[in-house]
């Protein structure tokens, strides 16, 4: 019985996960009037938005991915990297470079060293602050939580009183940066990055039976063999770098990894990573691109995180109302 | 058989273990008892390396287990650790499916499947086989994990106070299970009690440790002597002999009145 909702939901997501994709692809025909439309300018436009949608996709399964295996690191459903702090590290990230290096310097105006030096901050900022949060703290949720809410604080007020000091060229640029702007990603960074992106999606899949027994807990997991704490330090890197480079690529999709791994988990009623995987990767898929095309439809009213904030939003609330349990 | 060469274990600057030396013997159980702080679960700990010793070796079968990957010594040795929430929604057969982690590495094969069932059945799981963990009751859940221990299949089990919220009839139940596992499968079973009753009746050889040292080490039968159990203890114990076993009684507080007066 239970089996069969299973499969249910399965199909429903898959069917939801490719009308999403055609219609970002094909949608825009239909909706803008354009009298002729050349084969060429057709190809061209189609081709532009094929990039931006592995681009988008890429980046929702690495955030996913990465809310996912960090939920496992931590032995709960509650806590993503988003929810401590993470946005805030690259807000905070992308204004100090702005701040130190000018938005005149080169390191700024080049895409391409712009997106390894915020990347690389983040990641080294995040491994480091996360790093010592699993060892000190023994996943007390509390505890966790309490430090993502003060670093998260911290570093907003450190935002915001340097963007009043900054000129208002550099306050534009930086926020530029810090919204979601799938609109205007360098199409030429997204080829160059995929390879990594790809990467470290396969690390996950590769991963995913080590998971499996990571999320029975240290005590269980070591007992049965696994090398839990190296585990622990690859998949540390592997999420960090996983949400510095989405996020310098799409910007910060804060709600999109904890509504789509809580979503996944309802949904397949599974602790099998290798399922968990896919099912919370499509969901995220169908939320980014659902909220990016609702935005385009929209005439750009408002930005993507808005729509996934919202709905994502008001579904984990429905969730935890209606199950009750975290 | 293990063998433990001066193991010494600490946290910051208190001393947990110091400098020990113990040959568990094959086939039988035993029993590690001693007042709580005394060092019995870190040994566990140490041994089953959830831990890693400051100083000292531990030989399993002559080799050292520094020499061997954590997925060889898992086939070797496995090990329960007391109080074990898992927040994870799993079936009886999902967990027991777990101890076969060393051998499939999570691949299951047919001889994987028919272990499970095997350690299922010797548990006499088979009913509760698909019930979720957390419907079962206290006995019911701690023998699905003895379950997971046994689809390890592994010569050595150490068990941290496995009879820790059992009452009466499971707990023996479970000691039960214990002698069963050693003399019709011949495993090696340590198990960490608090109860020395319960170790009186069921452990063939006793280890008694105190303040991270082990103070008395032998047959069941000459641990459970008045002498040695005060000391390990600081109680004043009354002991005596009931259908031919060992019994340690309660000193009520009355009693200890009385003799002062």
């Amino acid at each position: 019985m239970q089996l069969v909702k299973q499969h249910k939901n399965m199909l429903m997501i898959g069917f939801l996960f490719i009308i999403v994709v055609v219609a970002y692809l094909f949608l825009w025909m239909f909706t803008h009037s354009y009298d002729a439309i050349s084969t060429d300018v057709f190809v061209r436009i189609l081709s532009r938005r094929s990039i931006h949608l592995i681009a988008m996709m890429v980046s929702a399964i690495l955030v996913v991915l990465s809310s996912l295996i960090f939920q496992t690191m931590t032995h709960n459903r509650i806590l993503t990297p988003s929810i401590l702090g993470f946005d805030s590290i690259f807000i905070a990230t992308q204004t100090m470079i702005v701040f130190v290096l000018g938005n005149t310097s080169s390191l700024i105006s080049n895409p391409f060293i712009n997106f390894a030096l915020s990347s690389i901050t983040m990641a080294v900022i995040s491994v480091s602050l996360y790093q010592s949060m699993l060892k000190k703290f023994n996943n007390n949720l509390a505890l966790m939580l309490l430090f993502g809410i003060v670093i998260a604080t911290l570093l907003r007020s450190m935002v915001s009183f340097i963007q009043t000091i900054m000129n208002p060229d550099e306050f534009q640029s930086v926020a530029a940066a810090t919204t979601v702007t799938i609109t205007s990603i360098n199409t030429q960074l997204v080829i160059y990055v995929l390879p990594i992106m790809l990467v470290i999606i396969a690390s996950y899949v590769y991963l995913k039976k080590q998971y499996d027994v990571m999320a029975l807990g240290r005590n269980h997991a070591v007992g049965l063999g696994l090398n839990y704490d190296k585990l622990q330090r690859i998949s540390l890197i592997l999420v960090s770098l996983s949400l510095a480079i989405s996020t310098a690529l799409v910007g910060p999709l804060s709600f999109l990894g904890l509504m789509a791994v809580n979503a996944s988990k309802e949904f397949t009623h599974s602790f099998k990573h290798g399922l968990l995987m896919i099912v919370s990767s499509m969901i995220g898929i169908i939320f980014l691109i659902g909220g990016q095309l609702l935005v385009e439809q929209t005439g750009f009213i408002t930005s993507v995180t808005v729509f996934i904030s919202l709905f994502g939003g008001l579904y984990i609330l429905f969730l935890i109302l209606k199950e009750n349990t975290l | 058989m293990i063998t433990i060469s001066k193991i010494s274990q600490a946290y910051k600057e208190k001393r947990i273990l110091k400098n020990i030396d113990l040959e568990i013997q094959d086939q039988k159980i035993t029993a590690l008892i001693g007042a709580n702080g005394a060092g019995k679960s870190t040994l566990v700990g140490v041994i089953s390396r959830l831990l890693t010793p400051l100083e000292g070796e531990i030989f399993i079968d002559g080799v050292d287990l520094n020499s061997l990957s954590s997925s060889e010594i898992a086939k070797k040795l496995s090990v329960l650790k007391q109080s074990n929430p898992i927040n994870i929604r799993l079936s009886v057969y999902d967990l027991v499916a777990f101890g076969r982690y060393p051998h499939s590495k999570g691949f299951l094969k047919q001889i994987d499947h028919n272990k499970i069932e095997e350690a299922i059945t010797y548990l006499n799981l088979q009913e509760e086989k698909h019930t979720y963990l957390d419907q079962l009751s206290g006995g019911q859940k701690q023998r699905a994990f003895i379950a997971m221990i046994l689809a390890q299949d592994t010569d050595y089990i150490f068990l941290d106070e496995p009879l820790n919220n059992l009452d009466m009839r499971y707990a023996v139940e479970m000691m039960g299970i214990l002698q069963r596992l050693v003399k019709e499968l011949h495993k090696t079973v340590v198990v960490v009690v608090h109860d020395i009753n319960i170790a009186s009746a069921f452990a063939d050889h006793i280890v008694a440790m105190k303040d991270g040292e082990i103070v008395f080490e032998g047959p069941t039968i000459d641990v459970i002597e008045k002498r040695v159990l005060d000391h390990v203890f600081d109680h004043d114990f009354c002991i005596e002999c009931v259908n031919g076993q060992k019994v340690c009684l309660y000193k009520t507080s009355s009693e200890s009145e009385r003799t002062i007066v």
